[in-house]
This record gives C-alpha cells, sequence and structure tokens, in this order.
C-alpha cells in the first residue's frame, strides 16, 4: 500500500442547521486517482472546500502531507494551496484576461520566472490540453467544454502535487467527456500528482478511478475499487452505482406534507 | 354543464384553461334538496388536476351540507386524476402552524441583522489594513498594473461626466444666490459665496455621490460577478488573498483618483459659476478672480480636500464588500449593487456632517 497524501478524519461539518458532513474519513493514496462520488447535494464540493481549507471544520482533522490543514495559520495555508491545482465545476476562467493570461497567472504570481520561460510553460500546459492555438481567446469567446480544459491548463501552470476536479464531466457531450477522461488520466501519469475527482457520473468516473468513496446523507456509505463497489451490496451504493430512480435515496427534498403546503395561506413561511 | 334531476354532466374540457368559466358555473348551481347528487363524467373530454380538485371541492361544499355525492361514468384515466389528487387532499384545514412575525420581532431580526454586517464589515477592513502592510512592506508586490487600470475606469472615464455635472452645478448655485444678492447691490460677494461653498463642501460632496454611484456600484458587481463565477474562489485555491489581488488596487486607485477628480470639479464648478455671474450680475472675469484671490486663501481648498481621502476609502470599501456579501443569484449581485450605492451615499452625507461638527469645534 502506497503512502496516503490526505487523510481526513473524523470529519463533521454543518451550516446552517444543517448536517452537510457527518463523520467522514477519508484516505487519499499518492499518486492514485480518489473519487469522491455521491448524489447532488451530500456534500462533496463541501468536501473539496474543506480540503482545501476554505472552510473550517466543526470536528475531526485534515492532513495534507501530515500537515493538520485545519490549524495552519493563514500564511502557512496559503503555502500548501499552491501545491494545489482546482478545477472548478464551470472553469472560473478570470473574464478579463486571455487564455494565455489565466494560465500564466498562478505563474506571474508564485514565481520570479522570466517572461520567456513562463511563455515555454504556458504553451506547453495549452498544448497539453490541447488549446495552444486559442491562446489569445478571451473565456468568453471559448466553449464551455474550451473553458474547462483551459481552466485545467491554468490549475496544473504549478505542476500540482494534488489536483482537484470538482464535477470535470457535467454538462459535457460524449465526446469533450471521453477527452478529459483521458486528459485527467494522462496528467495524473505525467505530473505524478495526485487527483481527487468530485463527480457524480458513474461510468467515466469509475473508468479511471482507483478508489471511490460514495457519499450519502453526509456519512461514507462505501468505499473501494469501482469494480468491487459495482457489487457493494449496501443498497445506497447499489442505488448510486447502477442510477436507480427510487431506493433509500428519496426523490423528495425533505418537506411538510403537501396538503399542509397546499392549504397554508401564501405568504406564511411554514417552518 | 347540463342539470337534471340532479344529475351533474360535465362536459368539454375541465383544464386550468377553462378554470374560471367554471368556477363561476359551479358557484351558481345550487341543487334540490333531500336527493342525492350525481356527478356525471361520461361526456368529459379532458379532465387535469385543476378540474379534478375544483370537481372535488364542489362535492365536499355539497356532503358537508348533507347531500349525499355520488359520481358516475368517469373514465379510467380520469379517475386516476381524482385518485392523485385524493392523495394529497386535506381532510379538514389544518391549524396554521406559524404565525407571522410582530413588528417587536423584526426589528430584533433587523437589528441583529445589521450588527452582524457591521462586525462583518469591521473585519472585512482589518483584512485590508493587514494587506496593505504586506504592500508596505514588499513594495515590489504592489499591483501597479491593476491600478493603473482601474484608476483609467474610475478616474479617467469618468472625467467628462464630474466635469459637466460640476459646471451645471456651479452655473445653479451662481443663479440662485445671485437674485438674493443683487436685491442688496451685493454682486461681489457671489465670489465669496462660489468660492467657499464649492471649495469646501459640493465639490467634495458631489464628485464623492457621482463616484459612489458609478464606481462604488461597478466594484460591488465586478466582485460580485467573479464571485458567482467562482473566480474568488479560484484566486482563494491559488493560495493568494481575493483581498489582495481586488481589493487593495482598486481602493489605492480611488485613493488616487478621487481627489484629482474632486479638484476637476471644483474648478468647473468655479467656471460656471464665473459664467453665470458675468451673464446674471455683469461681473466680469477679471474682477471674479480678483475678488476670488482677495476672498478666498488656501485653507478652504485645503479644508475641503482633507475629506476626500476618507470619501474614497468609504465607496471602494463599501462597494467591494458588498461584492463579497453576494451569494448564489444573479439577483443577489443586483441586490448588493444597490445597498453598495445606498450605504456609500449614506456614509458620504454622515461624514461630511461629522467633518462639518468637527471643523466648527476646531474653528476652522
Amino acid at each position: 500500500m502506497s503512502q496516503s497524501l490526505i487523510r481526513v478524519e473524523n470529519l463533521s461539518f454543518a451550516h446552517g442547521g444543517h448536517q452537510v458532513l457527518d463523520n467522514v474519513s477519508l484516505n487519499i493514496e499518492q499518486g492514485k486517482i480518489t473519487a469522491i462520488m455521491g448524489p447532488s447535494g451530500t456534500g462533496k464540493t463541501t468536501l473539496l472546500r474543506l480540503l482545501t481549507g476554505q472552510l473550517k471544520p466543526n470536528q475531526g482533522n485534515i492532513y495534507f502531507a501530515e500537515q493538520c490543514i485545519n490549524r495552519l495559520s493563514r500564511k502557512e495555508l496559503y503555502k500548501i494551496r499552491r501545491k494545489i491545482g482546482m478545477l472548478f465545476q464551470n472553469g472560473a476562467l478570470f473574464t478579463h484576461l486571455t487564455v494565455f493570461e489565466n494560465v500564466a497567472f498562478p505563474l506571474r504570481e508564485h514565481t520570479q520566472l522570466s517572461e520567456s520561460l513562463i511563455r515555454d510553460i504556458v504553451l506547453l500546459k495549452l498544448e497539453a490540453v490541447g488549446l495552444r492555438g486559442a491562446r489569445n481567446l478571451y473565456p468568453s469567446e471559448l466553449s464551455g467544454g474550451m473553458a474547462r480544459r483551459a481552466a485545467l491548463a491554468r490549475a496544473i501552470a504549478l505542476d500540482p502535487l494534488l489536483i482537484l476536479y470538482d464535477e470535470p464531466f457535467t454538462g459535457q457531450d460524449p465526446i469533450l467527456m471521453g477527452v478529459l477522461v483521458k486528459l485527467i488520466q494522462e496528467l495524473n501519469e505525467v505530473l505524478q500528482s495526485t487527483t481527487v475527482i468530485v463527480s457524480h457520473d458513474v461510468p467515466e468516473t469509475a473508468s479511471i478511478a482507483d478508489q471511490i468513496y460514495i457519499l450519502a446523507g453526509g456519512k461514507v456509505v462505501g468505499a473501494g475499487h469501482p469494480s468491487h463497489l459495482m457489487q457493494d451490496p449496501n443498497p445506497h451504493v447499489q442505488q448510486f452505482m447502477h442510477g436507480l430512480a427510487d431506493g433509500v435515496v428519496p426523490f423528495h427534498y425533505p418537506a411538510p406534507e403537501l396538503r399542509a403546503d397546499l392549504l397554508s395561506a401564501p405568504g406564511e413561511v411554514n417552518d | 354543464m347540463g342539470s337534471s334531476n340532479t344529475v351533474f354532466y360535465c362536459q368539454g374540457s375541465w383544464t386550468q384553461l377553462e378554470n374560471t368559466r367554471l368556477q363561476q358555473t359551479l358557484a351558481s348551481i345550487k341543487p334540490q334538496s333531500s336527493q342525492p347528487l350525481i356527478i356525471d363524467g361520461s361526456q368529459l373530454k379532458a379532465l387535469d388536476s385543476a378540474g379534478a380538485l375544483l370537481l372535488s371541492n364542489f362535492a365536499k361544499h355539497w356532503e358537508s351540507r348533507g347531500y349525499e355525492v355520488q359520481w358516475s361514468g368517469f373514465s379510467e384515466t380520469h379517475q386516476d386524476v381524482f385518485s392523485l389528487i385524493k392523495q394529497y387532499r386535506a381532510e379538514s384545514l389544518p391549524s396554521s402552524s406559524s404565525q407571522s412575525l410582530n413588528t417587536l420581532q423584526l426589528l430584533g431580526m433587523r437589528s441583529v441583522r445589521l450588527a452582524a454586517q457591521l462586525l462583518a464589515y469591521l473585519s472585512f477592513v482589518g483584512i485590508i489594513c493587514y494587506e496593505f502592510l504586506g504592500w508596505c512592506k514588499a513594495p515590489l508586490k504592489i499591483r501597479f498594473r491593476s491600478i493603473s487600470h482601474n484608476i483609467q475606469t474610475t478616474g479617467t472615464n469618468a472625467i467628462f461626466i464630474v466635469a459637466l455635472l460640476s459646471f451645471l452645478i456651479g452655473v445653479v448655485l451662481a443663479y440662485q444666490v445671485g437674485v438674493q444678492l443683487r436685491n442688496y447691490g451685493a454682486n461681489i460677494f457671489v465670489v465669496d459665496f462660489l468660492g467657499i461653498a464649492i471649495l469646501r463642501e459640493f465639490g467634495p460632496m458631489i464628485t464623492a455621490i457621482i463616484i459612489a454611484g458609478r464606481t462604488g456600484s461597478s466594484y460591488a458587481a465586478q466582485i460580485g460577478t467573479m464571485k458567482l463565477t467562482e473566480e474568488v474562489a479560484a484566486i482563494q485555491t491559488m493560495g493568494l488573498s481575493p483581498v489582495e489581488v481586488l481589493v487593495l488596487p482598486r481602493i489605492t486607485a480611488l485613493l488616487i483618483a478621487l481627489p484629482l477628480l474632486v479638484i476637476l470639479s471644483e474648478v468647473l464648478g468655479l467656471i460656471g459659476g464665473m459664467m453665470m455671474a458675468k451673464a446674471m450680475l455683469s461681473l466680469s472675469f477679471n474682477d471674479f478672480m480678483h475678488r476670488f484671490r482677495y476672498a478666498i486663501d488656501l485653507k478652504t481648498f485645503l479644508i475641503g480636500l482633507v475629506k476626500v481621502p476618507v470619501f474614497a476609502l468609504l465607496i471602494a470599501s463599501i462597494g467591494t464588500f458588498q461584492g463579497f456579501q453576494v451569494r448564489d443569484s444573479a439577483a443577489s449581485v443586483g441586490e448588493h449593487t444597490t445597498i453598495s450605492v445606498v450605504q456609500g451615499i449614506f456614509m458620504i452625507i454622515v461624514t461630511d456632517a461629522a467633518f462639518s461638527i468637527l471643523f466648527s469645534k476646531l474653528g476652522l
């Protein structure tokens, strides 16, 4: 068993009186692709934010290379974040900068490289995602898939130890989905980095992940290799991996009974 | 809908589109007493949940008045619609569990929210100061490019509007005062008035208010949108401080641009007043300038200018702060942009009043 890069121990997080994560423990191994999966709204993105220290847990600890993320000072946290690349759901490219400048941004911020070296690195990264020719475009001129790839180039600009992907496959056409799957796998190998994917696209994620954690209702309900999880007897895991419409995960968001809702006078708040 | 012997035939489409008409028809029906009420659906063309709800409400209404209601002739599909409704239908009105908040509770909630906002703003100001210290320690880190870009958008691009409005205000002031002064033959004192009023109050305040509307709001909208597109979060995950990257250049830019705009505004305001004085009071430019040099000293100008950096800090910090308050939706961007303008203008006037009190205590 290889060394772990991130250890999450008994993590709990509540937001606005709602328990988002409840006693979650994970182990993310170095150099591997780990996926965190689960239905929408089970706190996957929250977990990512906790991993990067944007949120502080109510309980439990997160260790990144044996450093406890949630107890670091601001300065140390910022230092660690430079080793983490993150791909956001909608790319989050800076709209006032070109693709080239977007990818160059972290390099300019964190290194003292010469302009010609920055140019070389940026072009290499853009080549890796197939967007070298689009370097002078602005984000508004890119299609959704191109924006995501450009953002990926920016995320790997500093050769991060860890790359986090927030729903990389959502809303992509099948071809692009294939491209992204291949890219993620290649980058993980070439950069020898560790990859964490948060996703609910089962087949794509299962095809490249070494380890999958399934979250449901803020808890880890299943963990293991994809092929192993497909046969997991846990009903949560079954429902999710096989995409069943109804099961232990209810179709309805918790609500007062419909009739009570219908009969309450308009304008009243029922809670 | 036809009726004979208390059999009611439903005809045509009982759908949402027809709902109003059906409701009126049903309301006008009064069945004869002591006979069972039969509702027949055999001639029904279409039925949706709205129609079914209407019909079952009708039945319930008469059942509660002691009528026996019988259903007949409904097709299987239509019965399915009824069963869907019945599943959720209330047997009786549940007592309403919530009550609307009274005035005192609302006042309390608002106060708590306001206090929380104030606290958040103060800690935001704290972060700004901390990051400024960082800049002071390492001047090479100062984002000159971003600052100059912001000076361009907040300063240079505002020159025309500030100049025009200030000129017009100068004209208006001279006119209003001129009417009074002419009665006493004290024409020349229009210079004293214009000089003091524009240099001490109107120049700084009018410019600040224009910029609060123009720049404060754009700061809020820019940062708010960046928050929605997760650009702010992206900056954070790159190990950078969003305040340092986004707020400091904007504040610095306004600190530089606003005093310059104020001076421009004062010059244009005086020119406007001067032209009006000539047209109305026959006061030549020469006399105006002569009197101005005699009546207005440098102190007046400086007292007006002292307030300007404070206005700039207020406008920029409130605008950027409101930008960071944006959550989740485009509507929130609009909301916080509005708040930034309202609070900005409010704070400018309050601060100006505070300065007036301070100056009067100091005897300036």
